[in-house]
């Protein structure tokens, strides 16, 4: 893949995440319009200043700010696809989830620090049309999702719950719609190993370039892991975000093999 | 020159995710918070249920809620029924809410029980609560309810405690 290439990849498959991620937050709005129309501004949650953005994150502007979310990902995904990619857009597009942001952080959000890193290391690819600077913002890409994993996995470690497996239990329970108590109780001895496994992945995968065996491991553990959330849990806006980081850890390990 | 002002600003960048990511700076009044607030930073401790004493999933809850008929001066109060999975059947993995409804029940449920915890007794009033509420009385009554009453539950050592309930609601 040349560097060119792989930037379009990131963005295509970012912006597919972020498009869906749009089209439930619309979902939700329909479903259940007071998630929209309760006002935040005069909440404990919002802080004297940034009442100014409360045109952004409350109604009606919020409305109109998710419609554009979702016009701009559109656009940008097919931008992505026919190789026009404009860095004035991408911007935008953080200039408008940075203003709605109050309003959607009440719903899962944590895959958007991820998808900033994505898009701005992007747009400095465009913007700058230098070859070492696309390739130290491919590596900023790696260290960012190697940051991402190490600190899950180091919060997991610390946590008594997912040393003795009882957080993978509990998982079990809340996510994947196992309601047997008895056996989720009986297995606990597999629920550690599995808990370990997951610890193992995300404290190891800054090792994914180190040579083409280790890289194919760990992405295709990765997808599994991702896709095993999204399909049977239903957590699917970690998918994308953090599929679209992939390509930089494959143009990474080239790079340096 | 390009080069040095970009690699200076990833590097920045870097520090200050790693520095939220793993040193305690969630307190209210620090210079992160900028970014906390325009989600450029991530603690990424998701499904870690004993983070902190505050967040502590094991503090287990129950948003439950009953729908109330009155007319005249009848009036028919129905069972109190528990949001589980906001009614939403993951029947589609590419577009499905049922994760993110989930993430505002967790985040709505840590605040109120961190204000609890906090020594806050009365939680009715608390602005979590009252966003809950509201969201709740989307959910479309199963009678001709005109009414709905919501209330939070704190579970702890499989005892139920109330730590907020709402007056009669009325549905539009």
């Amino acid at each position: 893949m040349t560097i060119e290439q792989t930037y379009r990849l990131i963005i295509i498959i970012a912006f597919i995440g972020a498009f869906q991620s749009t089209v439930e937050n619309i979902i939700i709005a329909i479903k259940y319009p007071s998630f929209n129309k309760f006002p935040l501004k005069n909440t404990s949650y919002i802080a004297n200043y940034e009442k100014w953005r409360a045109f952004a994150f409350d109604y009606p502007g919020n409305w109109v700010l998710l419609i554009i979310r979702l016009i701009l990902a559109g656009v940008i995904l097919f931008m992505g696809v026919f190789n026009l990619l404009n860095p004035i857009v991408l911007l935008l597009f953080v200039i408008v989830d940075m203003l709605g942001f109050p309003r959607w952080s009440f719903l899962s959000i944590s895959d958007i620090p991820l998808q900033r890193v994505l898009i701005i290391a992007t747009s400095i690819h465009l913007f700058f049309n230098d070859n070492q600077i696309s390739i130290l913002g491919l590596f900023f890409i790696y260290i960012n999702l190697c940051l991402a994993y190490f600190a899950a996995g180091w919060h997991k470690i610390k946590s008594p719950a997912w040393r003795n497996g009882a957080a993978i239990s509990k998982f079990c329970f809340s996510y994947v719609n196992i309601k047997n108590q008895d056996f989720l109780n009986r297995n606990k001895r597999y629920w550690k190993y599995i808990g370990f496994g997951v610890i193992l992945f995300e404290v190891g995968f800054f090792l994914s370039i180190c040579g083409n065996e280790l890289l194919h491991t760990f992405l295709l553990c990765g997808f599994i892991f991702h896709a095993f959330l999204t399909i049977r849990c239903g957590i699917n806006f970690f998918f994308w975000t953090f599929i679209a980081a992939y390509p930089a850890v494959i143009y990474v390990n080239g790079w340096l093999f | 020159m390009n080069l040095i002002i970009v690699s200076c600003f990833f590097s920045i960048w870097v520090l200050i995710v790693a520095a939220y990511a793993f040193l305690n700076l969630n307190k209210a009044k620090n210079p992160v918070r900028f970014f906390i607030n325009y989600g450029w930073v991530a603690k990424w401790n998701m499904f870690v249920p004993d983070y902190n004493k505050y967040i502590n999933q094991y503090h287990g809850y129950a948003i439950l809620y009953r729908d109330i008929q009155i007319s005249g001066s009848n009036s028919k109060i129905g069972q109190w029924e528990k949001i589980t999975s906001w009614n939403w059947k993951p029947n589609m993995f590419i577009i499905n809410t049922r994760g993110r409804l989930i993430g505002f029940n967790t985040f709505i449920s840590r605040k109120l029980i961190a204000l609890n915890i906090l020594g806050k007794k009365d939680l009715s009033h608390a602005d979590s609560f009252k966003f809950l509420c509201r969201v709740v009385c989307d959910i479309p009554p199963s009678t001709s309810a005109n009414f709905r009453q919501v209330k939070f539950e704190h579970i702890q050592n499989k005892k139920a405690e109330i730590l907020a309930q709402s007056e009669f609601i009325p549905l539009k």
